[in-house]
């Protein structure tokens, strides 16, 4: 059940989730009582975790992955398929009115071009919703469940994007990024995130080829054979009670998997004039599951060149050059880390109309490491490059800019 | 075509009153045919429209079976499924503004899912409006700009809703706006956030619709197929569109009668103009006789009659255009008012001019008006030169004897049709059966004159007046000019006495019925009734509030649904079978013999039902017999326990018991209540007695008996409304008829009336002659309308009425009627007879002598 390209939905859209993804401290959550906000000192608990936080008026649950078919040649590039599937879910800021549900969800490889699809619920009616006894986050026909052995089930599928079924066991607990699973994601302490990530999940399951959209039943059918591969997924969860604080664009993300083992989160978040926020940080996790918390300072960056989207014409860096020479690996003490990020392929850009309404980039990449000669993947996430879509020029949630405003308000 | 023109134009000119009669005539026919066209249009498009507006781009829509609602539950499976790409769940709720009493339909839906089935949100809202907001306010809701603007009521005020014995203050957060809403005009949609829609209604986790759009490439019956096959027997699966299909099944007879009556009346303006013109060609003929003397052709003469029909035709029709356009407005709104008193569906007055109708109209009105002048110009042309020129042939040729045998002919194709109507057509057969009648009296006129005149002087010889015996031989002599008027004359009369005649009975039958039926004192309805179209819903418990309280007999309650009963939507309604048995206010037609009341299988908890006379009719059910529909609950199968008499619902009507339809539709609410006071307890002393026990809690109203049937008398009478002003333009079109034959008939005898005074006649005797004449024409055109109408009662009560609303009505003679259009046309007749009386009166003697030698 698509929603594409319709006002309405554009227009929840915009706000909902530009409030989901930018809004401003002040005044952004008129029912902030209601909600609580992320402070240090959290107690996490896992399997419950995993779940819904009710009580928070942002989660999201991102999983991006790295699909081989069985059989399939793992050293060249073009015989893996890429996915991106995420739950978004966002309390209505006024009155106790619900939720509302986005996901967004992305294929690419092997033999299919990049291609996305989205969705928007209320969960009023079942349709959607985040259980908050276990982990079981759904939107229509798209899933994730979480079974008793600790595996996570995942379930998507769309008929212009295609579809897949995997089994997803993680190789070690979940990662607190930040302190204690504290992010900070701006200058003030109550700008900050509840997040953790399973960056290397082993899967196994069933990517369905995308039908063309037009075939009738029978046929589509026949193209649809599931395919079986195997892969890694990379988990994020976050919650918390907004994003970004004042005078901040955007923020560029990399969940890599490293050659040798081992994973890097990184994010820094972008102020107007292009530079990061001092909290921008990164979280190393080695093979055998032990984390190093990596400020942004630590890291030089180089950007290896632009991609302009052709729908947008928005410009995006593109391939990165990441170095920390001071980075003591908290296994075996080795210093240094030196990785070359690039995209496996140009365009991999959302836009988002129908839910967040948000244009950005979220992407494939190979990743090679000084000393290692296999390549291995990634994800990046590049937000807040499309100028329309900058903070300054988006209205905050309860600031009327006509007289034609619909309100809440008695 | 010059020459033809001007020929046809000399003529008009010399006669511009007799012109403008029968331009007049023909405006007023298309006229009537435009605005009847228009109106049955505009009321399925209006609601076709509004049922586009409220089901989008769905290419399918679920609803349970009957009327009621859905568990939620069944959205979720739904919106998983591949082939389906949008779901959007509807809620609704019907009230009432409480201000201005408006019906408004609350829709509760899923904004996240509804914006790509319904593209009612404003477009551009990107950056302007807070959308947020529109599902935050608990009572927030959108209207439509049409209903916002007549209530006066603006974004961020309040609207006051009133539903199931409730008001509740919404407030308005913004407007519906796109395409699809100013296309519909639909003024009674107000829009909720499902969540809220819930809230405030305190019924949650249902659902009446869910709109379906399926992915691109589904087939879509098989997608259809195969949804009904999954979701089972409660639910029902229809390709969008299917309610307006079931509205034009359901009101094509509604439609089909005014196109007919709107056709007598263009039909009426056909004699005028045949009058017209042949008036013009008697005067003609000699410039016909000349024409063909001199080497014109039978083609050229015939011509120059078919050019004088089609003008008139051409330009009577375009005024008639213009006219209708008017007339179509008040029409509409007439229409609009019985499709939702009568048929409950819901519609607007907005008009629809489909050029479609308006061009076959105007064609028609031009066709009639050539129709007319063919027998003229056959016979014109036919005549040879010489005889032409003498004006006393036509007289001798025209005895009438031919035409009566083809008068028999189509009489005895029309009983015929009357009796054994065309199984698949038997509304339309009834039409052509009153048509050939028609058609028959108008060719027999000349004829019938002939008899007429032997009868009278046979029966009363030398003992007539001389005068009276001129007129006599005037009207046989000049019958070919006179028929026409006679004929529009009997027709109109003919029309007033049959449709006054079923109008009537079937007043005065649902009168009967009402007070049969409406025994109970006081009836309690929701807050604002006026007895058009159903009453919002109301609480079951106050029916158990009533039945506990004090100071009342007994309380019966009433709630009805429609199910499909093959193919047409057919009343099931809820009813207290007990108190059914207890009252007995029903009249049986037959009844399963097995059972001492009718009702007891019922209140046995059998699944049993009395089903209304329209329904067995319909259906050729008889008691014993097993009756199916679909229910929320799957589908159910009763058995008719009895056939009563019935005239509320022309698809028929279903009775069933309280427990067994709360069981099938699991819900318990009604739409009025029947309240009986003990012997001898006044009205106002009952209606305390209700107030008590209803304790102020609800917003009710409460009728009293009386109350309510003038309620249903004055909604019939509105339906009837169209009706009754079909008619008086047809009286009007005759009227003018017969103003045209008189003056026709006293101009072409000038001469004759010249010498009577040049003999010595007084102009008091002339004038005597000419009204004598009038009188005279305007008895023997009523009196055939008269029989003609009965004709005419008989095909509509036996064939039309019967198969059009499936029940009998009495055929009752509307003697009061039949006196009062005699009055009426025969004074029409000598009035109209009087103007050119006292012209032919005063005209020099000299001048009138010379008429036909200049």
């Amino acid at each position: 059940m698509t929603a594409c390209g319709v006002p309405m939905n554009r227009m929840i859209g915009s706000v909902v989730a530009l409030g989901l993804l930018f809004a401003t401290a002040a005044g952004a959550r008129d029912a902030d009582s209601l909600f609580l906000v992320p402070e240090p000192g959290y107690e996490w608990s896992f399997p419950r975790d995993h779940t819904n936080h009710g009580r928070y008026a942002l989660e999201w649950w991102y999983y991006t992955g790295h699909l081989l078919p069985d059989g399939a040649d793992a050293a060249a590039d073009s015989n893996w398929a890429h996915f991106q599937l995420t739950f978004f879910r966002n309390a209505v800021p006024a009155n106790n009115a619900g939720q509302l549900y986005f996901a967004h969800f992305t294929i690419s490889g092997p033999g299919m071009e990049f291609r996305f699809a989205e969705r928007i619920a209320r969960g009023t009616l079942g349709e959607a919703g985040a259980r908050g006894d276990m982990l079981h986050t759904w939107l229509d026909d798209w899933r994730v469940t979480r079974m008793p052995d600790g595996a996570q089930f995942l379930e998507a599928h769309d008929d212009s994007v295609g579809g897949l079924r995997l089994l997803a066991r993680p190789t070690f607990g979940p990662v607190l990024n930040g302190d204690n699973g504290l992010s900070r994601k701006g200058p003030d302490e109550s700008e900050a995130s509840y997040y953790y990530s399973m960056p290397r999940m082993n899967v196994t399951g069933w990517l369905i080829p995308r039908g063309d959209g037009t075939a009738p039943d029978e046929r589509r059918e026949q193209t649809r054979a599931p395919v079986p591969v195997t892969g890694s997924v990379w988990m994020d969860h976050e919650f918390g009670n907004q994003q970004l604080g004042e005078g901040l664009v955007g923020w560029d993300w990399w969940g890599l998997q490293l050659p040798g083992g081992g994973a890097l989160m990184l994010y820094r978040i972008r102020r107007a004039d292009g530079g990061a926020i001092p909290q921008s940080e990164g979280t190393f996790i080695s093979a055998a599951g032990s984390r190093a918390r990596i400020p942004w300072d630590q890291f030089e960056l180089r950007v290896l060149g632009t991609w302009t989207s052709p729908h947008t014409g928005v410009e995006y860096p593109h391939g990165w050059v990441l170095e920390a020479p001071g980075f003591v690996h908290p296994d075996t003490g080795e210093r240094g880390l030196s990785l070359t990020i690039r995209p496996v392929r140009d365009d991999q850009e959302l836009r988002t109309e129908s839910s967040t309404r948000v244009t950005y980039y979220e992407g494939a990449v190979t990743v090679r490491r000084d000393g290692f000669d296999r390549r291995s993947f990634g994800f990046v996430e590049l937000v807040g490059y499309d100028a329309e879509q900058s903070p300054e020029k988006t209205r905050p949630l309860d600031t009327p800019v006509t007289d034609k405003i619909i309100r809440g308000d008695e | 075509m010059r020459l033809l023109l001007r020929i046809v134009f000399r003529g008009w000119s010399n006669r511009p009153g007799r012109t403008l009669l029968a331009l007049g005539g023909i405006a007023v026919g298309v006229a009537v045919l435009i605005a009847v066209r228009l109106a049955n249009h505009s009321a399925v498009e209006a609601f076709a429209r509004t049922l586009e507006m409220v089901s989008g781009r769905a290419d399918a829509q679920i609803f349970a079976a009957g009327e009621g609602w859905m568990d939620a539950s069944i959205y979720a499976p739904l919106s998983r499924m591949d082939a389906i790409r949008t779901a959007a769940p509807v809620f609704i709720v019907d009230g009432r503004e409480a201000r201005s009493e408006r019906r408004v339909r609350l829709l509760g839906v899923d904004l996240a899912r509804d914006a790509t089935m319904r593209p009612w949100y404003r477009a551009e809202l990107g950056g302007e409006t807070d959308p947020v907001a529109l599902f935050s306010h608990p009572r927030g809701m959108l209207v439509t700009p049409a209903l916002a603007r007549e209530l006066g009521v603006e974004t961020g005020g309040w609207f006051e809703f009133r539903y199931g014995g409730r008001v509740d203050s919404l407030k308005v957060l913004g407007l519906l706006e796109g395409e699809d809403v100013a296309k519909a005009q639909t003024r009674d949609v107000i829009v909720m956030d499902l969540p809220r829609a819930w809230q405030l209604t305190g019924r949650p986790e249902r659902l009446h619709r869910i709109d379906v759009l399926f992915e691109p490439g589904v087939d879509r019956d098989a997608a259809i197929e195969a949804l009904r096959l999954w979701l089972g027997d409660g639910v029902r699966v229809e390709p969008s569109g299917w309610k307006s299909e079931q509205a034009q099944k359901l009101l094509s007879s509604f439609r089909l009668n005014l196109t007919a009556l709107a056709f007598v009346a263009l039909l009426v303006a056909g004699f005028l103009v045949f009058q017209t013109v042949n008036t013009t060609a008697v005067e003609r003929r000699r410039n016909a006789g000349v024409l063909r003397s001199l080497g014109g052709s039978r083609r050229f003469v015939r011509a120059v009659f078919y050019v004088e029909g089609a003008v008139l035709g051409v330009i009577g029709s375009a005024l008639g255009i213009g006219l209708g356009m008017l007339l179509a407005r008040i029409a509409t709104s007439a229409v609009s008012r019985t499709v939702e008193s009568v048929y409950l569906l819901e519609t607007t007055d907005a008009l629809y001019v489909t050029p479609e109708a308006v061009a076959t109209s105007f064609l028609l009105g031009v066709a009639v008006s050539l129709a007319a002048v063919l027998p003229v110009a056959w016979e014109a042309s036919t005549v040879p030169p010489r005889e032409s020129i003498s004006r006393q042939v036509l007289e001798q040729r025209l005895r009438g004897g031919r035409l009566a045998l083809i008068a028999l002919a189509l009489a005895i194709g029309g009983g015929i049709l009357t009796r054994w109507p065309l199984a698949a057509h038997p509304v339309l057969s009834g039409y052509a059966a009153a048509a050939l009648f028609i058609l028959a009296g108008a060719l027999a006129t000349p004829w019938g004159l002939t008899v007429l005149h032997r009868a009278v002087t046979r029966l009363f010889g030398r003992r007539l007046s001389s005068s009276a015996r001129l007129a006599l031989g005037v009207l046989v002599r000049s019958r070919h000019r006179v028929a026409p008027a006679v004929a529009a004359l009997a027709t109109a009369v003919a029309m007033w006495l049959s449709v006054d005649m079923m109008v009537r009975s079937f007043r005065s039958t649902v009168d009967t019925w009402v007070t049969n039926t409406i025994t109970a004192d006081l009836i309690v309805t929701s807050g604002a009734y006026f007895g058009v179209g159903k009453p919002e819903l109301i609480p079951g418990e106050i029916f158990h509030q009533l039945k506990r309280a004090e100071g009342i007999a007994d309380v019966d309650h009433f709630r009805s649904v429609r199910v499909p009963v093959d193919g047409l939507p057919t009343v099931i309604a809820m009813v207290d079978m007990e108190s059914v048995r207890r009252q007995d206010r029903l009249s049986y037609l037959d009844r399963d013999r097995r059972y001492d009341h009718p009702a007891d299988p019922m209140i046995n908890g059998a699944d049993a039902a009395l089903i209304s006379e329209p329904l067995a009719f319909r259906t050729g059910l008889e008691p014993g017999d097993t009756l199916r529909f679909a229910t929320p609950s799957g589908p159910a199968a009763v058995a008719v326990s009895a056939v009563y008499y019935d005239y509320s619902s022309d698809a028929g009507m279903i009775l069933v018991d309280r427990g067994w339809f709360i069981d099938h539709w699991r819900d318990t609410r009604l739409e009025s209540i029947a309240v009986y006071l003990p012997d001898g307890m006044s009205l106002a002393e009952g209606r305390e007695h209700v107030n008590a026990a209803l304790a102020g809690e609800w917003d009710l109203s409460v009728f009293s008996n009386r109350d309510l049937r003038n309620a249903v008398l004055r909604v019939f009478d509105n339906t009837f409304a169209i009706t009754y002003a079909l008619r008086a333009v047809a009286i009007f079109v005759s009227l003018l008829a017969v103003g045209g034959g008189m003056a026709a008939l006293v101009v072409e005898r000038r001469r004759e009336l010249a010498i009577l005074r040049a003999v010595g006649g007084s102009r008091k005797q002339v004038i005597g002659r000419v009204l004598a004449e009038s009188g005279l024409i305007g008895a023997v055109g009523w009196s055939l309308g008269a029989v003609l109408g009965i004709l005419l009662s008989v095909v509509l009560t036996y064939v039309v009425n019967r198969y059009s609303f499936g029940w009998t009505l009495a055929l009752r003679l509307p003697w009061g009627q039949l006196a009062l259009s005699g009055v009426l046309m025969i004074g029409a007749a000598l009035v109209a007879g009087a103007v050119p009386a006292r012209d032919a009166a005063g005209q020099t003697i000299a001048h009138g002598v010379r008429v036909d030698s200049e």
